[in-house]
């Protein structure tokens, strides 16, 4: 009862905005729901859908493809593949978004206790600068956030919960975004010319619930993101300029369900919603709910 | 091995690029009459090397509103096309008026520039950082 509780205050939460999971990269590098150690398969592909909505009128229709590999006892390689579409005032623009590669290692400690540690690489595939009709978009379109970043994070898996800390820091930035909101008929997202981003960090915390015959997982989260730094862009002097108050905290919380089908087919749910958020968020992660169902084939 | 098919099929379908104006990305006529406004300045672009423009950038004034208008302008096609009103022939000192648009000769200046410090216009690639054209104000 206390889970339909919190499933119903995650849904109905109104109208206040967050950074949303599967945006950055960060959210999603160790978010394993289960140790499948039972139906054990050295691949598995997984495809998905997540639908978002934004800021002001903005509304996300996202999909992924991934793929993973363990190839060693305690080691596997993850990698995906986004797809990021984007509707409102502005139009809609649909493009690829980034391609992530995530090495992780996993040690069982004792009976139940483990623990994951993952090195990942988020590879933009834009400069974040698309345009419709020549007018430029702000970040809230753009289908990548135009960083190369690097993900860190570390897992511990005690009994039922799990508590995560992650890293996510852009070591080269190409984006080339040219929105100016001195210029555009909209008054609801910032200048984001020639973007700059700060680093994130990550600390989550979650419950995994499984059902007798093993079928159902529910898992609920709760995760704290902090944006070490204010962002900045080229205003029309050609000055870089500090984005005061983009740094800051985001709290999000989730819950994931996953069906079992058999040992090689699985679906998950996964919905989330934030409930603090920064004050001025120009990169664009501004989902007020996201729900997003993928489906896992092993082999 | 259905399934994966047919998930490869359904990503697939994702990965379909796709573009659809909207409320403010619908291109306007945006070619109001010059007769209510008067000229200051005005001058004949030159392309860079490996470039092809022509046209004239003018600058006017209309009530307390200063702009800049292209007249008859064409220029090679580029990503990133921005239009600067600049200090020199090159892209050190100047304003970023926004992205040059096909159906829009006017370009606002924003108050508070100081225009009679301004004495080029820059047709620039923001993206490449590539200067493709330039016209000298007299």
């Amino acid at each position: 009862m206390k889970y339909l509780i919190l499933f119903l205050s995650l849904v109905s939460i109104p109208k206040i905005y967050a950074q949303g999971c599967s945006d950055a990269g960060i959210c999603t590098i160790t978010n394993s729901p289960k140790n499948d150690s039972i139906h054990f398969k050295k691949n598995s592909i997984e495809v998905g859908y997540i639908f978002g909505k934004g800021l002001e009128d903005v509304i996300y229709n996202n999909g992924f493809l991934a793929y993973a590999y363990t190839f060693k006892k305690n080691w596997s390689l993850n990698s995906r593949l986004t797809y990021n579409q984007a509707s409102g005032s502005f139009g809609t623009l649909g493009r690829l978004g980034d391609v992530f590669i995530v090495l992780n290692y996993n040690k069982e400690l004792h009976k139940n206790t483990s623990i994951k540690a993952s090195f990942g690489l988020k590879t933009p595939l834009s400069a974040s600068n698309f345009k419709i009709k020549d007018i430029a978009l702000p970040l809230d379109y753009q289908a990548s956030l135009g960083t190369f970043d690097a993900l860190f994070s570390v897992e511990y898996i005690y009994n039922k919960w799990s508590f995560d800390a992650a890293f996510q820091i852009p070591y080269w930035q190409i984006n080339r975004n040219s929105y100016f909101d001195e210029y555009s008929d909209s008054n609801d997202f910032p200048t984001t010319n020639l973007f700059r981003r700060k680093p994130d960090v990550l600390i989550r915390s979650g419950y995994t619930l499984l059902t007798k015959n093993q079928k159902w997982l529910f898992k609920p989260n709760i995760m704290a993101i902090y944006h070490l730094g204010n962002d900045m862009y080229e205003d029309i002097f050609g000055e870089r300029q500090t984005i005061e108050n983009s740094k800051g905290l985001t709290i999000n919380a989730s819950l994931i369900s996953e069906l079992t089908i058999n040992s090689n087919n699985s679906l998950r749910l996964n919905i989330a919603a934030p409930l603090v958020v920064r004050e001025i968020r120009p990169d664009g992660l501004t989902r007020a709910f996201v729900l997003a169902l993928s489906y896992q084939r092993k082999f | 091995m259905k399934v994966k098919s047919l998930s490869f099929l359904l990503f697939y379908c994702f990965l379909l690029s796709c573009t659809k104006e909207g409320e403010f990305t619908t291109p306007l006529d945006e070619n109001p009459s010059i007769a209510n406004s008067l000229l200051l300045k005005n001058g004949i672009f030159s392309p860079t090397s490996g470039m092809t423009v022509s046209g004239i950038a003018e600058l006017r004034k209309r009530s307390n509103e200063h702009f800049v208008r292209l007249e008859n302008f064409n220029i090679s096609s580029g990503p990133d096309l921005k239009v600067y009103l600049s200090k020199s022939d090159t892209p050190n000192e100047f304003v970023n008026l926004g992205a040059l648009e096909n159906n829009k000769n006017e370009y606002a200046i924003p108050a508070g520039v100081i225009i009679d410090e301004y004495s080029y216009v820059l047709i620039h690639c923001q993206q490449y950082d590539h200067l493709f054209a330039f016209a000298k104000l007299n």
